[in-house]
């Protein structure tokens, strides 16, 4: 290379970069020292404030007098808490957020500009239980942004059973909600929602509906909906939802349960369904239960056999017996030793019951 | 003659200039994206949810794999680790490859093993046959099983695979300390997009050094050795910096074996790992891209940036050498494996881009760079050196080394800030800079010969890598690496 | 006055929960993790014992089954408190022995309510 290249000014290019680096990094790391010494002390100061709510108690919330950095503090230390507790303690603490006008702003900001605000805002309001935030939040169920979404059906979740029916219409929206996560938010909403869930099961909502309503309903221990699921698990057209309500009749326990399950075992119907029903029927248990499953033990489909060994152990003697019987023939033998094996080791680690 | 020569030489510094301006420039814009991805992460964190997630019976499950051969000095402190890791619904299954040590009886008496039963289906292929099965008699849901050595860390991973009972499997090396809620934030994509993730991915860190306490990392810091302190700003620049920026573009090549999180039905789906390829598991992720392009499936791999897998770091030139050896390798065999994805728009960006970058600059790079080295060396000893050359060569691969080591540096004082002390970040910077002087050259020599084995189908061996715990600085010299 | 054992490596909690026992009139002892935990138990022999689960060092669990191998707490009211909320998790707590098991986010009043319970019985 002959023509002199710019050597000198690539050179100081460099060390300037270098040195702006390290400038940084050390304001960075001297900074964060002093706000972490800061926050200490103004934590510390803070704290007693928040016990005093929660000693009293009461939700007049006299709010002391609190300059605006030690003001903040009690408020983050406040809303740390929330997640924390429940009950009337709880219900303190979001008083004396509410007097200070926390939730207020909350409230508001879900409808500003920003991401960022706005799922912040969503989080901390399900976090408070605040049922004034309903609309709000359920309009946050069509934000743009997917995790804004996300972080308001978790919020509406804890808001209890009026929650229900904007997360389920939320899971067919243009801008849709995952299945996962309504099912997870709902599972916070007590049995009070009920109702809703029952009519979700119904034909004329979308199959990812259905599904999330069955999965829930059994999830939730609503023992009422048992005839209703023990339909949509003869009747519906959608697997998904099939498998669900059959492990949900499982969770519930109930002998309305077993019929539906028993047809759900055939080997016409689809592997994935005749495992969850294998199982459910082994919570469910009875004499019928057993017969059945011990059928299924041969079955050439590894998974079926291991899901109905798994299911008679929790038969009770009957099933033992059968599984016992079985742990000799070759073929059944591998899955029924598996149950086996894992309910002595269950039984052997309970707590011995006193005579 | 020497006219001949002196175009060459010119011809030759043009092209290695070019090509560290290229590379450079390249990670240049990946550390910026990285950057601001690290940045929108972390706004992110307060309403991620890994409390909700932890709380939730719909979490999926997870089944931890965790290859073990004679690792009797860390399975036991990395077992109850593992199975005190923050996550609502996990099993943790070790597999004992053929241990010869006292791998088995020191996890048999920490956990009061007893023998028992469990269905493993011959889903994906494997060679040693498993001798038998044990389980925590206490109510940890913990299994081992313990099997014949096939000499190769891909077995004992393909048992596990059929043996698990979860959706998810997150393989980890027996000697990996995860982060305490690292399966909280790992599972999070697929939580959030659940029909598109596939897999994701988190950083590894270096442990040397820490402290770490009942398998936990108290404190993170800088170990005591050059060569290790080195090998932790590699991490940090490789992983931060590269794996963050690649996940951006939609990249995301390598979720290094130590710290992956797959669906199981989709890796079964593919037949597990390959029991020929030393780098099984950049080899799977090669294979899980493929495999859903050639399906048009839509798909998408994940990097979750905080979630931190502590691991040893050969502490030794020896290990070290045999370790990148051996990674040259692997890449090599996966890229020569899956060469028709090279350059085939049909592979979208990872053929076009990721596959290509990776054959380019990270297998060849250290090829060009002693190339470069080379032709410093012989301007010199003709007379023809051309200095003007030779400095900017040295700015341009040293400098912008440097500057980038540092940036990885500055990244992460800003973001996850682990490394507390002041003394650590001196140490970080100094050893950003030693790092381009005499180490780099010295890795470019160890990945050549790598590179070198790949030709000629040399299969290196696994051998065992020494350990002193977690808590002792290594000082043996023996023996083969991991 | 009944002495209380709160052990748990989340400082709210433990600062909550001393505030709401001291209340109702009982005395509180801390401590922030399982083997300081542990240690605390054999040594000041308190009448009841707040335990949480995920801690540090030593878990909630393994404090609980050494404590019931201990003759001198082999009866005292353990109450595990802790985020760990699936069945399998309960079925382990009370197979280790807990006397109660109480989940994460509780009510304070709640906690009160168990623990003095508790301990009038353990009186009579």
């Amino acid at each position: 290379m002959n023509a002199p290249l710019p050597l000198l000014e690539a050179l100081t290019a460099l060390s300037g970069l270098l040195s702006v680096l390290a400038i940084a990094t050390t304001a960075c790391k001297v900074q964060r020292a002093l706000r972490l010494r800061r926050h200490r002390r103004l934590e510390a100061a803070a704290r007693p404030h928040v016990l005093r709510v929660l000693a009293d108690d009461e939700r007049s919330g006299s709010a002391p007098e609190m300059n605006h950095s030690l003001g903040r503090t009690f408020e983050e230390l406040s809303i740390s808490l929330l997640p924390k507790l429940r009950g009337a303690d709880r219900d303190a603490l979001v008083a004396a957020l509410e007097n200070r006008g926390v939730l207020e702003r909350a409230r508001r900001r879900t409808s500003r500009s920003g991401a960022v605000g706005r799922a912040r805002a969503a989080q901390l309001l399900g976090d408070a239980g605040d049922e004034g935030a309903l609309p709000g939040l359920a309009r946050l169920l069509a934000d743009r942004d997917p995790e804004v979404r996300t972080v308001a059906a978790r919020a509406l979740g804890k808001l209890g059973p009026t929650a229900v029916e904007p997360l389920l219409a939320a899971l067919d929206s243009p801008r849709p909600v995952p299945a996962g996560i309504v099912t997870m938010a709902l599972v916070h909403a007590g049995a009070a929602g009920a109702d809703d869930l029952t009519q979700g099961l119904d034909l004329s909502r979308s199959a990812r509906v259905r599904t999330v309503a069955a999965e829930l309903l059994g999830q939730l221990g609503v023992l009422s909906a048992t005839g209703r699921l023990a339909q949509t698990l003869a009747d519906d057209p959608d697997l998904a939802t099939r498998a669900a309500a059959a492990r949900s009749l499982g969770r519930l326990g109930l002998p309305e349960g077993i019929t539906p399950l028993l047809a759900a075992l055939h080997e016409a119907q689809p592997s994935v369904l005749r495992i969850d029903a294998a199982r459910a029927l082994g919570r469910i248990g009875g004499a019928s239960a057993v017969a059945a499953l011990r059928e299924l033990l041969v079955s050439p489909d590894i998974e079926l056999a291991r899901a109905t060994a798994e299911g008679l152990a929790a038969c009770g003697d009957a099933g033992v017996s059968a599984l016992e019987a079985a742990a000799e023939a070759p073929v059944s033998a591998p899955s029924a030793r598996e149950a086996l094996a894992r309910l002595t080791l269950s039984t052997s680690r309970r707590p011995a019951v006193a005579a | 003659m020497t006219g001949l020569i002196r175009e060459w030489l010119v011809g030759f510094d043009w092209f290695v200039l070019a090509y560290f301006v290229m590379l450079n420039s390249l990670y240049l814009l990946l550390v910026a994206i990285a950057s601001v991805d690290v940045a929108r992460t972390l706004r992110r964190l307060a309403f991620a949810g890994h409390d909700d997630l932890f709380a939730n019976p719909f979490t999926p499950g997870i089944s931890v794999l965790v290859p073990a051969y004679n690792e009797e000095l860390v399975i036991v402190e990395s077992v109850h680790a593992l199975l005190n890791l923050r996550y609502p619904e996990f099993e943790v299954i070790v597999i004992d490859d053929g241990s010869t040590d006292a791998t088995f009886d020191r996890l048999a008496a920490a956990y009061d093993l007893v023998e028992t039963e469990r269905v493993i289906p011959p889903l994906a292929p494997t060679l040693g046959q498993v001798l038998s099965v044990y389980a925590a008699r206490n109510g940890e849901p913990l299994l081992v099983i313990r099997k014949q050595n096939a000499g190769r860390r891909s077995d004992p991973l393909n048992v596990g695979l059929n043996a698990a009972r979860h959706p998810l499997v997150c393989m980890v090396d027996a000697d990996s300390i995860l982060d305490h809620d690292a399966l909280l934030r790992v599972v999070k994509p697929f939580v959030d997009d659940p029909d598109r993730v596939v897999a994701t991915g988190g950083v590894i860190r270096a442990v040397n050094g820490s402290v770490v306490e009942h398998g936990r990392v108290v404190e993170p810091r800088m170990p005591s050795g050059w060569l290790p302190r080195i090998q932790v700003l590699e991490y940090l620049r490789s992983f931060l910096l590269g794996r963050t920026g690649w996940s951006r573009l939609g990249g995301l090549l390598i979720i290094s074996g130590a710290f992956g999180l797959f669906r199981r039905d989709l890796v079964l789906e593919l037949g597990g790992l390959d029991i020929d390829c030393i780098g099984e598991d950049a080899e799977l992720v090669a294979r899980l891209h493929r495999h859903l392009r050639d399906q048009r499936r839509p798909y998408r791999i994940a990097f979750v940036a905080e979630p931190v897998s502590w691991t040893e770091v050969p502490p030794t030139y020896g290990t070290l050498a045999r370790q990148r050896r051996r990674w040259s390798l692997g890449l090599a065999q996966v890229l020569r494996k899956h060469r028709t994805m090279i350059a085939n728009p049909r592979y979208g960006r990872i053929g076009l881009f990721v596959l290509p970058y990776y054959l380019l600059f990270e297998l060849l790079g250290p090829v060009v760079e002693l190339f470069g080295v080379a032709a410093v060396l012989i301007g010199f000893a003709f007379g023809m050196l051309n200095v003007h050359f030779a400095i900017l060569f040295a700015l341009f691969a040293v400098g912008y080394g440097v500057f980038l080591s540092i940036a990885a540096v500055t990244v992460e004082e800003f973001s996850f800030h682990r490394y507390h002390r002041w003394k650590d970040l001196g140490i970080a910077v100094v050893a950003a800079v030693l790092e381009n002087f005499g180490y780099r050259q010295l890795h470019a020599v160890w990945r050549i010969r790598g590179l070198i084995d790949s030709t000629r189908h040399r299969h290196v061996g696994w051998g065992t890598m020494t350990r002193g715990g977690f808590t002792k600085a290594i000082a043996s010299d023996s023996v083969s690496s991991r | 006055m009944p002495t209380v054992l709160v052990v748990d490596d989340d400082p709210d909690i433990r600062d909550i929960a001393t505030m709401k026992l001291e209340q109702a009139g009982l005395e509180v002892v801390t401590e922030a993790d399982g083997e300081g935990g542990l240690a605390a138990a054999l040594e000041l022999a308190p009448d009841a014992l707040l335990l949480d689960w995920m801690m540090p060092r030593l878990t909630g669990i393994e404090v609980c089954s050494r404590l019931r191998e201990h003759p001198q707490t082999a009866r005292l009211p353990i109450i595990l408190l802790t985020a760990k909320a699936q069945e399998a998790d309960i079925e382990r707590g009370f197979a280790a022995g807990a006397t109660d098991y109480l989940v994460k986010p509780f009510s304070p009043r709640e906690l009160v309510a168990r623990i003095t319970a508790v301990l009038a019985r353990g009186t009579k």
